[in-house]
């Protein structure tokens, strides 16, 4: 039993050339996800380093941060720079 | 058109061409094959050619960040490399050997002794916690087998005023001391590993698996308060010079939700400074330190009395002349006063040993015991601190008749000033207490594990009564804050050693002050105990000591927690002003 397609040489050969320039299609493309893949594990990899040296500024920043508002620093500034002190209990008022 | 044929286009030889191509075909689809389905195996017999393009990658974890309850940075992380390098890759150039050293700070012979003693190790670590600039100029030298591995240092900004709290990691980052060292677990990651391939230049270009599934530190979210902490750090250190004592220690405790605020340990170190994580400075002494409470008992004494029924608030005793026989001891006054007739009020407000001895001794020794065991005496205060002392509170039974007379004014029985100050919450809380913490949580600690250690109407009488020491004719007038009505009370105990009070030459060994207190009376916030040891001046009491810094510790707790100024005080502003 034929089908109607398979005595029909002009349909069988037509049908060759584009399972062919599939094939090659799909190779193709393969060959172009792996090279993408790789491109974008690269990328990745200097995104994820990028991360990581952003965090470590950001640790040297909130140390800094909290090496400038150490309490003992401020208060030396304040009594010693800006002559500065705490007021006495007689100077308070409470305002209710 | 005929096509032509083509000259020696024979069967055979298309057959033949035909099998030779589907040969090499076929042999390098196995070969991809084989290659990606086992790598390792491939690797494993072409070590030189695939190995280099297959490896493992370590992923760093960093150790979580420790902060106060509004966040702030006390102890944070921050990367560093470790210098090292493979002893049989090194290159025999002195120069370059040099140089190496000079950037390590170190002396080129160090390095050449250290290249030869171990010439047969793969990998020797030469340089820990190296900064990323001095990493650089290292890299920049490109000296075969000279390796980086990535570490990290811990930083505490807060430095002494946190110190013996927060403890501190060794150059492995693994906790040693306090925090660091209770909550190693929850604050430590673990690194991930995968298996990655390399291109020539060693640059990953793909993940093929996870070996080991990495974690990163957490974070740790402490009650404590850096400005409390430091105020307490800063008050307790004047008052050690100012008394020339050697050692002390402060806790703050919120009652609301019986959360240490602040916890200062003296003498104190500096975590960042190597040299001086050692010896007794790394002790945190308010949880580890056991010492006899004093007439800081005595205010339980008074509570159980109450409760107990044994006397009401209008009792009345008569403590002349001053001494007390009990068995073959003779109870005495402080500095041998006489109070003559006194009610609980002004018992608390004069601190006397003979009136506490004599109620005691009117209760049955087991309700006694039963409100000194519920307060927390003798038992862990379930803060989880490394370290942490529980104390001893004796059995009723085994206290006899002097046992109990001179534990109603804090003998034969020690504590922790973290355990006191817990006690004390009791005294806040209308006589419930919980177990104490300093771990940050959203609900605080539930009510389901509170107890309560006598009623609701003792506590609040107790503390009218302790608001009297503080003031007029009350041994710490020192301990008052403005604007805010505080009730405490004083203890200055003789200190035991070895079971004596006394040295071989008959005289003391020293003594502790020490003062514990609540505010605002009415009601209470915060419980605030101070312990001094050995003052050497000539005012060496709990009131002259350890109550002025309690008075600046707790201005500055109630401040910083927000509690309004109490209304009594009002008037007196109005009409000062």
């Amino acid at each position: 039993m034929n089908f109607w397609y398979e005595s029909s040489p002009l349909f069988r050969s037509m049908m060759l050339v584009v399972l062919v320039l599939v094939v090659v299609k799909s190779a193709v493309a393969v060959i172009y996800l792996k090279h993408r893949e790789v491109q974008l594990y690269i990328t990745l990899q200097g995104l994820q380093q990028q991360y990581e040296q952003e965090l470590e500024e950001m640790g040297r920043l909130r140390l800094e941060e909290a090496a400038w508002g150490n309490l003992a620093r401020i208060e030396d500034h304040a009594r010693g720079k800006l002559q500065m002190s705490y007021p006495a209990a007689a100077q308070r008022v409470v305002i209710h | 058109m005929r096509r032509q044929v083509v000259t020696g286009d024979t069967p055979l030889r298309r057959a033949t061409v035909l099998v030779l191509l589907a040969l090499a075909m076929g042999a390098v689809v196995w070969r991809a094959m084989v290659l990606h389905l086992f790598p390792e195996e491939v690797s494993a017999r072409l070590p030189y050619r695939v190995n280099q393009h297959l490896g493992k990658m370590s992923i760093p974890a960093r150790r979580g960040e420790i902060v106060d309850r509004n966040g702030e940075v006390l102890a944070l992380s921050t990367p560093m490399v470790t210098v090292g390098c493979n002893p049989q890759k090194f290159p025999q150039s002195r120069e370059k050997r040099a140089a190496l050293a000079a950037l390590l700070g170190q002396s080129d012979s160090w390095l050449k002794k250290k290249l030869n003693r171990y010439g047969d190790k793969q990998y020797i670590p030469l340089k820990r916690q190296v900064e990323p600039e001095v990493k650089q100029k290292i890299a920049a030298l490109q000296i075969k087998g000279v390796e980086f591995r990535r570490g990290s240092r811990r930083f505490y900004p807060e430095g002494e005023a946190m110190a013996s709290f927060v403890g501190f990691t060794n150059l492995k980052d693994v906790g040693q001391e306090g925090v660091e060292l209770a909550y190693n677990d929850w604050l430590d990651g673990s690194p991930e590993q995968v298996r990655v391939v390399r291109d020539a230049a060693g640059k990953p270009i793909e993940t093929l698996a996870l070996i080991k599934r990495g974690e990163e530190g957490r974070r740790l979210h402490l009650t404590l308060d850096r400005r409390l902490q430091f105020l307490a750090y800063r008050s307790l250190n004047k008052a050690l010079k100012e008394h020339m004592a050697s050692t002390g220690s402060v806790v703050v405790v919120d009652t609301d939700r019986s959360e240490i605020l602040a916890m200062v340990s003296l003498p104190s170190f500096n975590p960042n400074d190597l040299a001086q994580r050692k010896g007794g400075a790394v002790r945190n002494r308010a949880v580890t330190d056991l010492l006899e409470p004093g007439s800081t008992m005595k205010p339980f004494t008074v509570a159980a009395a109450l409760d107990s029924g044994v006397v009401t608030t209008e009792t009345v005793i008569d403590t002349s002349p001053g001494t007390f026989r009990v068995g073959r001891k003779v109870i005495r006054e402080y500095r041998g006063h006489d109070y003559g007739t006194m009610d609980l009020a002004k018992l608390l407000q004069k601190s006397s040993n003979v009136g506490s001895a004599k109620i005691a001794l009117m209760m049955e020794p087991r309700d006694y015991w039963r409100v000194l065991d519920q307060a927390g005496f003798g038992e862990s205060t379930g803060s989880n601190f490394p370290g942490e002392g529980a104390g001893v509170l004796r059995d009723y039974a085994r206290w006899g008749e002097m046992g109990q007379a001179i534990l109603s004014y804090g003998y034969g029985v020690n504590m922790t000033p973290l355990q006191l100050a817990r006690a004390y919450t009791a005294l806040a809380e209308d006589g419930m207490v919980r177990p104490i913490t300093f771990l940050q949580s959203p609900q605080g600690i539930g009510d389901d594990e509170a107890r309560r250690v006598f009623s609701a109407e003792t506590a609040r009488n107790v503390r009218l009564m302790m608001e009297g020491v503080t003031q007029e004719g009350g041994t710490a007038k020192r301990a008052r804050v403005k604007e805010y009505r505080v009730a405490g009370k004083t203890g200055t105990v003789n200190k035991l050693v070895g079971g004596r009070y006394k040295d071989k030459e008959g005289k003391n060994f020293g003594h502790t002050t020490l003062f514990a207190g609540l505010a605002p009376v009415e009601a209470p916030r915060i419980v605030v105990v101070v312990v001094v040891d050995d003052p050497k001046g000539k005012k060496d009491t709990g009131g002259a000591v350890a109550a002025p810094v309690f008075s600046e510790v707790m201005g500055g707790a109630l401040r910083v927690m927000g509690v309004p100024p109490e209304v009594a005080d009002r008037e007196v502003n109005q009409a000062h002003g």
